[in-house]
């Protein structure tokens, strides 16, 4: 797979706290990441260890309190809040552990919702996320309300929600968390699919054998990394990359 | 199409929260258009009363008093550059003698057929103009209503008596016939003069001007060519008294619009701040996916111009037929024929102003401030610092506003206001003081329910308890459940209150004034006694060797300018205790007594503020022989003609008015006799064709006209409350929900669906009873104001009273609602499938 030169997401020193005095915690204590373009990473450690902390800040849902933070070379730092919305919009396709699909809207519309925000005709639109939801493999199921479906359809639609703006990054907080086994383990092949399609994808995870299915795994531990492992995937075209990009 | 699709579908999902939304805004806008279009009927019933019956005639000349005047005496008009053309008129109200008794009627003076210089200017219907000196021309409406054809006789009664009369013709209702509803007849011109009186006199010189002539430039020098005694005024001018006396029924109802306007104002923030409350997760996806904060607002302001525009259709339906009855009752109140309800642009842009612009309104700061959340909190579940620092803007902006309202108050009060901002600012006052009350109730509200827990904690058991702690726990949305009640409390407090003052006021009045056991009358006059027709003055020597009359006293009321405004006379007696009946309210009674008999006048309370005199002040009234000064002897509360009245002792009056007649003969049993001398009263006055009143009937009839209007305040007044009891069935709907699951736990551990049912009614009754206090203390406080505002606008102090058991039954009444608002959800709470709650999430 070719690799671009510019990292999906460059951090340097990102350091979050929480609360003050006796309840202080530091979420993030000056974290280096590199994540490069085509790669799935998984992010690993227990809880508190930063590592929801780190995907919103990637998210640009949460600012961090110093150091840098850039995405698809986007000083994100520097974004007002508008800036950082349609950033998500157009960049970033979130995943989250309870699916927030919106449950007054079908699947079809669900997926077009970003879509039709950013200005896009609504025929063109629902063009574009039926054909996420077929990449998804939930083309029959497009009329569909959410609460019509498994946990799993749901989290695919979720997918192809965040598949339907082509995004530079894909961040999926906990994706199987909510899912039992045998959904789990489609969604995980989903993700695998996409990243061999070429989609970089940063996945915050609790499972060890989901993380196994990433390119990389990176542990957490009271906010920092405490480990960096590149497992080898059978059939993986990604190339081993340690450490920062040349 | 999508996000409209998802507007509509977030709409339809919470139907009850939906229609709570909507009732809030319709109430809004059906009283604003009802109050509106009858207002504007009512007073275009009196501008264009007149100008119908003088057609193309730009003034008129009239006498003072009902003697007229000689055509001769004003010839000179015609010379004046710029009028066209003169012509006497002949206006008097007659009583038409009908089967169902006798109506008043406005009797014009025309020439005969054959002696019009021109074409007839009615479109006759049947039959043909006037021809011989006892012929009669009809409106067709009024023909038909009293079953009356070409050709029947028919009696008009007058001063010189009741005199019979052909129908010569039926004409349609256009012109001159188009007065008060048809109710004109046509005879000829000395005819008319004889029957009223007249000689050679006329009522009116009716004055025609030159194309592009304006009224107020011509009109004061006609007036420098008039002897004494006759002025010169825009035909509307004879209905202006009587759209003054309106303005105080005005001024309620249009202070009952702002009233229901800032009550549903509220009922939707209430339900937007409730309903954006429970979407924070739903918010915050959207955000999350890319939707900007922007984006985000105009989606929700969408919601609320979707519900304003479907409550302006409903509230403007409901309006428009609300008018038709109200329109009704307003007739009943002024005594005459309203117009048609006319669908002018002017109340359709008032409900476009408060249906939609009072829905976006209304959720502006809320939508707003949900936008702006960050989205990760929401996502989380987590509570923010803005939570807890929101609650502080409302609190201060409602202590600002308070403040600021009770200066203004303090200010219109103490007269620093200017005159002609008097009457127009009690209205929107009430509204201010009613969105701080609105502002502080929320914040005051959470005192008020831990009070409520703690007294009644030694008495109720466990379900009470956690009645309590489930609405400590959200805690906003019960602030504003109760809230929402304690405003509906206030504002039945304090209407009610102030309708109840008002009308007692009037009671007393009628009591103290009016002490005739009977009254005799041609027909019962309009509220601006306009349309009143003289009785022979010399029928008290008919009336007073009747069985057991002890006294008989004639009364006389028309129209005049007092020191350059327009007043109504009231020329009465004034010789003994049984006749000198005033409401004093400045001056001492036998020094009023005094005065009267030596010839000074006592004038209403609301002229007397008006013209900023009092006691011991001159007054210049306008006279048949000029401008003559009186002094005022005292200030009398009066309710004819809204306070705009002097009287004057009868004798002195005909010297100073010249009039031939009287109004209504008012009298007096003997002892013992009210009830006999009704009887031959009633032999008397049917034999006659006349109209026969006691006093009973007479305190009845005003009851009566009143309850109309009254009834429908508090039909308004009591739908505030059917919308507030929608709030608890919405905010109980939402607790059941919530607490699904420990419903469950709680039938899991035994308790049983009735405990279930009282701790929801518990709820229930925590809201009402926490919602008294502060309703009953605002409400009274606005009741105060509100009566301080009545003297301010009318002119004359209404007693400030409060009846208790009109209390008691307001807080029965909110907790009655509330518990049954409760019943519902209280059903669905004991219902609840055990095992299918406890996996509820």
């Amino acid at each position: 797979m070719e690799q671009s030169c510019v990292a999906a997401v460059e951090m340097r020193g990102l350091r979050k706290v929480f609360g003050e005095g006796a309840t202080r915690v530091e979420a993030l204590a000056g974290v280096d990441l590199d994540i490069a373009p085509g790669h799935f990473v998984a992010v690993m450690g227990p809880s508190g260890s930063g590592k929801s902390t780190l995907l919103h800040l990637v998210a640009g849902l949460d600012k961090p309190d110093s150091g840098e933070l850039r995405v698809a070379g986007q000083d994100i730092l520097k974004m007002t809040d508008d800036e950082l919305t349609l950033m998500r919009r157009r960049r970033m396709g979130m995943v989250f552990q309870s699916f927030n699909l919106l449950d007054v809207l079908t699947a079809e519309e669900n997926v077009s919702l970003p879509l039709v925000v950013d200005g896009i005709s609504e025929a063109e639109a629902t063009k574009l996320a039926a054909a996420a939801l077929e990449r998804v493999g939930l083309a029959r199921r497009g009329q569909h309300r959410p609460r019509q479906m498994s946990g799993g359809e749901q989290q695919r639609v979720a997918i192809a929600r965040a598949l339907a703006i082509k995004p530079v990054l894909l961040l999926a907080d906990e994706p199987t968390g909510n899912l039992d086994s045998h959904n789990g383990d489609q969604v995980m092949h989903l993700l695998r699919e996409l990243v061999d399609q070429g989609q970089t994808i940063l996945m915050v995870t609790h499972n060890p054998a989901h993380a196994e299915m990433a390119d990389r795994i990176v542990t957490f531990r009271d906010g920092s990394i405490v480990d960096d492992q590149w497992p080898q995937r059978a059939g993986s075209t990604a190339t081993v990359h340690r450490g920062a990009l040349p | 199409m999508m996000l409209g699709r998802y507007t509509w579908r977030q709409l339809t999902r919470r139907p009850g929260r939906t229609l709570l939304t909507l009732a809030g805004i319709v109430i809004g806008v059906a009283g604003v258009v009802a109050i509106s279009l009858t207002t504007n009927a009512t007073r275009r019933a009196y501008r264009s009363m007149f100008d119908d019956l003088t057609g193309q005639a730009a003034l008129e000349v009239v006498a003072v008093g009902d003697a007229g005047f000689a055509p001769s005496q004003v010839t000179q008009i015609a010379e004046i550059a710029g009028v066209k053309s003169t012509s006497p008129a002949i206006q008097r109200v007659a009583a038409l003698l009908t089967a169902k008794g006798p109506e008043g009627i406005m009797v014009l003076g025309e020439p005969l057929a054959s002696e019009r210089t021109g074409a007839s200017p009615h479109e006759f219907v049947e039959g043909a103009d006037l021809s011989t000196e006892n012929d009669v021309l009809l409106v067709k409406t009024l023909a038909r209503n009293q079953k009356i054809s070409l050709g029947d006789k028919v009696k008009l009664f007058t001063v010189t008596g009741a005199t019979e009369f052909r129908v010569a013709g039926l004409i349609e209702p256009r012109g001159a016939a188009n007065f008060n509803g048809g109710m004109v007849a046509f005879i000829p011109m000395a005819t008319a003069q004889r029957l009223f009186q007249l000689g050679d006199r006329v009522t009116s010189v009716q004055i025609m001007l030159d194309d592009g002539v304006s009224a107020e430039t011509i009109e004061p020098k006609i007036a420098a060519t008039l002897p004494d005694g006759l002025s010169v005024q825009p035909p509307s001018t004879r209905g202006q008294l009587a759209q003054q006396s309106l303005i105080a029924t005005e001024q309620g109802l249009s202070t009952l619009s702002a009233v229901s306007i800032v009550a549903g104002a509220f009922v939707i923030l209430n339900a937007f701040l409730m309903s954006l409350g429970e979407r924070r997760r739903q918010l915050a996806i959207l955000r999350a996916i890319g939707v900007t904060r922007r984006q985000v607002t105009h989606l929700l302001l969408r919601e609320a111009v979707v519900l304003g525009v479907m409550g302006m259709i409903l509230g403007t339906a409901l309006g428009v037929v609300s008018s038709i009855a109200l329109s009704g009752q307003m007739a009943d109140l002024v005594g005459v024929s309203l117009p048609d309800i006319e669908l002018s642009w002017q109340p359709f842009a008032l409900a476009v102003a408060f249906g939609p612009g009072m829905a976006v309104i209304a959720s502006l700061i809320p939508t707003i401030r949900a936008a702006a959340r960050p989205p990760l909190a929401d996502l989380l579940g987590v509570p923010t610092l803005a939570d807890a620092g929101a609650r502080k803007v409302p609190l201060v902006a409602g202590l600002v506003l308070l403040v600021f309202t009770l200066t203004c108050v303090a200010a219109l009060l103490g007269g620093f206001f200017p005159g002609s901002f008097v009457s127009w600012t009690p209205a929107p006052l009430m509204g201010m003081l009613l969105v701080s009350i609105i502002l502080l109730s929320p914040a005051a509200f959470p005192y008020a329910a831990r009070a409520v827990a703690a007294l009644l904690r030694p008495v109720w058991g466990i379900e009470g308890r956690l009645a309590v702690r489930q609405l400590e726990r959200n805690s906003n949305r019960t602030s504003l459940t109760g809230a929402v009640l304690c405003v509906a409390l206030v504002v039945t407090i304090a209407m009610g209150q102030s309708i109840r003052n008002n009308i007692g006021d009037l009671e007393e009045w009628t009591k103290k004034t009016i002490t005739a056991d009977y009254l005799v009358r041609t027909t019962l006059p309009d509220l601006g006694f306009t349309i009143n027709a003289l009785l022979p003055e010399g029928m008290i020597n008919d009336l007073k060797p009747l069985d057991g009359v002890r006294s008989v006293h004639p009364l006389n009321f028309f129209q005049t300018k007092v020191n350059g405004r327009q007043a109504i006379v009231l020329a009465r007696a004034f010789e003994d205790d049984e006749t000198a009946t005033l409401d004093i309210a400045v001056g001492d009674r036998d020094s009023v007594v005094r005065g009267l008999l030596a010839g000074e006048t006592v004038v209403g309370n609301a002229l007397a503020q008006q013209l900023d005199v009092t006691v011991g002040d001159e007054l210049e009234i306008k006279t048949r022989s000029g401008l003559k000064s009186l002094r005022i002897a005292g200030v009398v509360t009066e309710y004819i003609v809204g306070g705009m009245a002097i009287y004057i002792q009868r004798e002195r009056a005909r010297e100073l008015f010249g009039f031939d007649g009287a109004d209504v003969f008012m009298i007096t049993a003997m002892p013992g006799e009210v009830d006999p001398l009704g009887k031959v009263l009633a032999s008397f006055c049917d034999s006659r064709g006349l109209n026969l009143q006691s006093n009973a009937e007479f305190r009845a009839r005003i009851s009566q006209m009143v309850a109309g209007v009254v009834g429908f305040l508090w039909l308004l007044l009591g739908l505030v409350f059917v919308v507030a009891s929608l709030g608890i069935v919405n905010t109980l709907t939402m607790n059941v929900l919530e607490q699904t699951r420990e419903i469950a736990v709680l039938r899991t551990v035994a308790m049983r669906r009735r405990q279930i049912r009282l701790m929801i009614l518990y709820q229930a009754a925590s809201l009402g009873l926490a919602s008294l206090a502060p309703g009953v203390g605002m409400g009274l406080i606005l009741s105060y104001l509100m009566n301080l505002s009545t003297h301010a606008l009318i002119g004359q102090p209404v007693e400030f009273t409060v009846s208790f058991w009109y209390i008691a039954g307001c807080c029965g009444a909110c907790l009655v609602m509330a518990l049954l608002a409760a019943w519902f959800p209280a059903r669905r709470a004991s219902r609840l499938e055990i095992i299918h709650a406890l996996q509820y999430e």
